[in-house]
């Protein structure tokens, strides 16, 4: 009966652990959901399968921001025929793990499927392991309704130029692999070209690879917090800045099979 | 604050202590060799620090030098789980102050890899106030509210004390993922080992904590979704009271 109660006990104390003891800021131990990018780029590949027109919603830089976020997820979910959003990054402001939970469970809220972006601000500490196991690889693509997005990780400052930032091999691959699912791209990232987290060494072989991708729509980025659209390379593809949850805007897409609009929503 | 700097002192210091000690036992034994009128008894009842009243102004002083250093040898060993500083930390301490109600600690602390991609070392450095002692009875006394504060560092090229250079001017400002500091509020008993059972331990104290860290405080105030409750931590511990 005593051991009975015992194991009891601390089975108990070992599942509240991470509610009632905080082991570390930066400790990547936490409970719920993890490897929501992938399980949710299913759940986007099967609901837009066959459709002509989607709705997305682009948000980006909820940093600590938690009430705005809030509104923000709010905002998102009165969208009607919304397909699914993408988070353009800095879900939080230190990496912390706790920030990372706080911020994934409003954005849970959200009625359609999301997937995140990695930002500059989520590299720190222990905040790049954290992201890998709760949202998955910093690069990935997946196709919806025959356009492929491509997001890409764009933090090479966080590296120290060390690492391969861009990743020009996952590009080229991207270019090349399952050129039959797709005539569309659009490319996601968190820091644009020429701002001082992008590796602006290889801007220009950056330009190149953006421009080899079959039917390339746009590109979109979050990180400078304004919304804005420019021809960054003046060669005629756009690059749409998204604002931060702070500034209380998002982008939100309207895609049909031979054009696209977009409108800037304030909440 | 230069960790490596503060570890190279406190080791410096704790040599320091030990050499301290041991020569005290050489050189009181010499003392009394050259003083032949003392017998071996008086010698061991007289004990480290009691000597002859004809000592020189050179022994007063060799005398008033140990018992400064004896001073910092550490009076207890702590042990506690969780606060930010790790899943356990364990490390020693001093009291001091009229009441003792003074605590300095040095903790370490190991962070177990979880899902990141290892292991870490913490080393924390605490400073408590405890303002009331009440005695109960039977050896039990109970201190009421414990407060302070204390610096925590990880080890790991992961972390840094300020942006490296890497980044431009001001670009994560007041920031760094490397120190954080902590505040707590808690409540300790006491249980006095009796006079005739002592070894080594005088007292025992069983204490908790609840804590916060400067990342978490400023979350909350930046942000009023957040509650008291988001950003506090339980922790538990244990004092063993040697001197």
């Amino acid at each position: 009966m005593m051991k009975q109660l015992l194991t009891l006990f601390l089975t108990l104390v070992l599942v509240s652990c991470d509610k009632v003891f905080d082991i570390h800021p930066y400790d990547v131990n936490f409970s719920g959901k993890r490897n929501i990018n992938n399980e949710n780029i299913v759940l986007i590949e099967n609901r837009c399968k066959d459709k002509e027109t989607l709705r997305i919603a682009f948000i980006s830089d909820t940093h600590g921001w938690y009430s705005d976020t809030e509104d923000l997820v709010n905002a998102v979910n009165r969208v009607e025929d919304l397909d699914f959003v993408i988070h353009l990054g800095d879900l939080t402001d230190c990496g912390t793990t706790k920030e990372y939970v706080w911020t994934r469970d409003i954005i849970e809220k959200l009625k359609v499927p999301y997937i995140a972006l990695i930002g500059n601000h989520d590299f720190l500490g222990t905040g790049d392991q954290m992201f890998k196991s709760m949202y998955g690889p910093y690069d990935f693509s997946f196709i919806a309704g025959r356009i492929k997005f491509v997001c890409l990780n764009t933090n090479a400052t966080e590296y120290d130029y060390l690492a391969a930032i861009p990743n020009f091999d996952f590009m080229e691959s991207e270019i090349h692999s399952n050129t039959s699912e797709f005539d569309r791209t659009i490319i996601c990232m968190h820091a644009p070209p020429l701002c001082e987290q992008f590796n602006n060494n290889v801007a220009k072989v950056f330009q190149l690879y953006v421009n080899h991708f079959p039917g390339l729509m746009f590109c979109i980025n979050g990180h400078e917090h304004c919304k804005n659209a420019r021809d960054i390379y003046h060669d005629g593809v756009i690059y749409y800045g998204v604002d931060s949850a702070e500034h209380r805007s998002y982008l939100l897409f309207t895609i049909t099979p031979n054009r696209y609009e977009y409108e800037s929503v304030d909440f | 604050m230069n960790m490596r700097a503060l570890i190279f002192s406190l080791l410096i210091f704790f040599t320091n202590n030990i050499y301290a000690q041991t020569d005290l036992r050489k050189d009181s034994i010499k003392h009394v060799d050259t003083q032949k009128f003392l017998s071996k008894e008086d010698d061991e009842e007289r004990g480290i620090y009691v000597h002859p009243s004809d000592s020189s102004d050179y022994d007063l002083r060799v005398r008033k030098y140990r018992k400064h250093w004896a001073g910092l040898i550490p009076t207890q060993f702590i042990v506690q789980n969780a606060g930010n500083m790790g899943f356990v930390s364990a490390g020693i301490g001093w009291n001091y102050g009229e009441h003792n109600q003074w605590e300095t600690n040095l903790l370490f602390g190991f962070l177990p890899k979880y899902r990141s991609t290892r292991g870490k070392l913490t080393m924390t450095l605490k400073q408590s106030y405890i303002p009331w002692s009440i005695y109960l009875k039977k050896g039990w006394s109970l201190e009421p509210l414990s407060c302070g504060i204390y610096f925590n560092t990880v080890f790991g090229d992961e972390f840094w004390e300020r942006q490296p250079e890497r980044y431009p001017h001001k670009y994560y400002e007041y920031m760094s993922t490397k120190i954080r500091a902590n505040i707590f509020l808690g409540q300790r008993v006491t249980k006095i080992v009796p006079f005739n059972k002592r070894k080594f331990i005088k007292s025992i104290t069983a204490f908790y904590e609840i804590s916060t860290c400067d990342i978490y405080l400023r979350s909350m105030i930046q942000d009023n979704y957040l509650s008291v409750w988001d950003i506090i931590g339980l922790s538990l511990g244990l004092k063993l009271q040697l001197l």
